[in-house]
């Protein structure tokens, strides 16, 4: 009982089942189709036969009376070789006059209506259709077709109709389990695939036939979830491995700090500075947890509901004349060449803090006598900010990684910095359907961010506004991320 | 498993259906209160030898079919016979209808 249970709760069985029912359904349907396309005009032809009959016979009863109409039974059965004519007249007293049946049938009662009549022709059993006519002084005539081909045929008909119940049932069932094949083994294969994952093996992916199909493409939106859960596991151990590393430096700094200074300070004074630098180590600790809080908020799309409309033109204005200052102390040229208005729908603080980790790389890697170029503008339904650099950029093999988590090349080894810098950048990029773009400034790194524009009444605003390069004006600017 | 024979249950479940229409069929077939048709009789077949005779000239091919009839319905193939003269009697007929101005 238990197995039988199982049975008919699989779903491969119901599938299966649905098969058979709607093959033999459609089988069914188009079968009486064809019954009905046969049967029934062969019905339609006969009634049309009887009628233009009885519409022969009575003119010839309206033009010669009872002698006419005796006269042209007689000759219409004497030519019948299809020999399936049947006439009857009969006078007020029901007595027969003519016509090849011996008596009026009981069941056939009403005019108009058409009647089916058992004959026996000459021992032979048969059905005959016919119908009653009235005529003017109590005379009644019977007209009828035997139609003993439709009986024959409606035999043969479902003799076909039996035997052909056989070759549905045998190809419903071979059907019914092809189709529970199928599906069985396309579930078993997810099923086992998922089992091995879960197990712990991420490697295992559901297998694909070529063949393009349905479940070809499922196969791979499955196997793309899982590359996808396969990038983030990667995501979070890389993560995970970089705090754990970058963090033990500073940490274990602090501590010896603080170990030695207890250990060998002879004045409070020294012991403070001792603090002191323990305290800013620390710090620069506290910051990187910082900046990764906020790049996981801002990844996490929590800061899209305070979006606003921001105009860049005078953002980017205002970063240029304060990194200027800066610019111009590492003996470097800041020139700016941005819209006096370029709206955006996004957040302020977010894309001011990106901007300005670009001009802060910028800076730390431009060498002396350089240039630190601040450019944007739109483009269709984009706009771009691109701050390029003359420093030693990133080799084309880097570029992608670069805005991963704590990555830092080769020529940034030795320069103060997290790694956390262009993650942000990216991150508020992506934040902003966007992304952050990085390539050759020959010489040097140009990075630039392509965000779309938002709300598309924007792009009306767009065309009040002057295009002219904007320097100046003043503002809050966020604190950049540590680098 | 699916059982090998489910299929073959339902499609059979359906067998009364279509039987039940044959067997209505049958039946009506089989009842005696059955109408005797009189255009088939040896009677009906000796009429119809005598309506080709009255005629008193006939082409060949009327006298040839006649003469089958009349010989098969004394052999007694009687619907055959009929069939016969009646192809004799339109033949007749016909001829008369072609020869009218």
């Amino acid at each position: 009982m238990a197995q039988r249970g199982r049975v008919t709760r699989s779903a491969s069985f119901r599938l299966a089942m649905v098969y058979v029912v709607l093959f033999a359904l459609s089988a069914l349907a188009l079968v009486s189709f064809l019954w009905f396309a046969t049967v029934g005009v062969l019905d339609q032809q006969v009634q049309a036969a009887i009628s233009a009959d009885a519409q022969g016979l009575s003119e010839r009863w309206e033009e010669g009376g009872v002698p006419a109409l005796v006269l042209t039974i007689q000759e219409r059965l004497a030519e019948n070789v299809d020999d399936d004519a049947i006439y009857l007249l009969t006078d007020a007293t029901q007595r027969r006059i003519t016509g090849n049946l011996a008596l009026w049938p009981n069941v056939v009662e009403a005019p108009v209506l058409f009647y089916e009549l058992r004959i026996s022709r000459a021992g032979v059993r048969s059905i005959a259709q016919v119908r009653r006519f009235d005529l003017p002084g109590g005379f009644r005539l019977l007209v009828g077709r035997d139609v003993r081909g439709r009986v024959e045929l409606r035999r043969l008909l479902t003799n076909t109709l039996l035997s052909s119940l056989f070759l549905i049932a045998a190809l419903g069932a071979a059907g019914a389990y092809v189709i529970r094949s199928l599906f069985r083994r396309m579930v078993a294969d997810v099923s086992a695939t998922a089992a091995a994952i879960s197990r712990g093996d991420l490697s295992q992916r559901v297998s694909t036939s070529g063949r393009a199909d349905e479940f070809d493409a499922m196969a791979e939106a499955i196997n793309n979830m899982l590359d996808r859960i396969g990038k983030l596991m990667d995501g979070v151990r890389q993560v995970s491995n970089a705090i754990a590393h970058d963090l033990r430096t500073p940490i274990t700094r602090a501590r010896a700090r603080l170990e030695d200074a207890a250990r060998v300070a002879d004045t409070e004074d020294e012991l403070r500075a001792a603090v002191e630098r323990a305290v800013d180590d620390l710090d620069g600790v506290t910051a990187v947890f910082q900046a990764l809080l906020r790049i996981a908020e801002i990844e996490a799309g929590a800061r899209r509901s305070a979006f606003a409309e921001v105009d860049l033109g005078p953002l980017l204005a205002d970063l240029g004349e304060l990194y200027e200052a800066s610019a111009e102390e590492k003996g470097l040229t800041l020139p700016v060449a941005v819209p006096a208005h370029l709206l955006v729908q996004g957040d302020f603080r977010l894309l001011q803090q990106a901007v300005a980790n670009l001009l802060d790389n910028a800076l730390k890697f431009t060498p002396p006598g350089g240039a630190v170029r601040l450019s944007a503008g739109a483009d269709g339904t984009r706009v771009w900010v691109s701050v390029a650099d003359e420093g030693p950029g990133i080799p084309a093999a880097d570029r992608d990684r670069a805005t991963e988590r704590f990555f830092r090349g080769e020529t940034a080894r030795n320069t103060p910095g997290s790694g956390l810098g262009l993650a942000l950048v990216a991150a508020v990029a992506a934040l902003h359907d966007g992304a952050l773009t990085l390539s050759d400034a020959n010489p040097g790194l140009a990075a630039t961010i392509a965000i779309s524009r938002g709300a598309p009444l924007l792009a009306e605003k767009m065309k009040a506004g002057s295009s002219a390069p904007h320097a100046g004006a003043t503002g809050d600017v966020a604190q950049a991320t540590p680098e | 498993m699916i059982p090998w024979f489910a299929p073959l249950l339902f499609v059979f479940a359906l067998l009364p259906l279509l039987a039940a229409g044959t067997a209505v069929a049958q039946e009506e077939l089989a009842q005696d209160d059955h109408t005797e048709i009189l255009t088939d009789t040896p009677a009906y077949c000796m009429d119809l030898a005598r309506l080709v005779n009255m005629r008193d000239t006939r082409p060949p091919e009327v006298d040839r079919l006649a003469a089958e009839g009349r010989d098969m319905c004394d052999h007694g193939e009687v619907r055959g016979g009929i069939l016969r003269l009646r192809r004799a009697v339109r033949m007749m007929n016909i001829g008369d209808t072609s020869e009218t101005p």
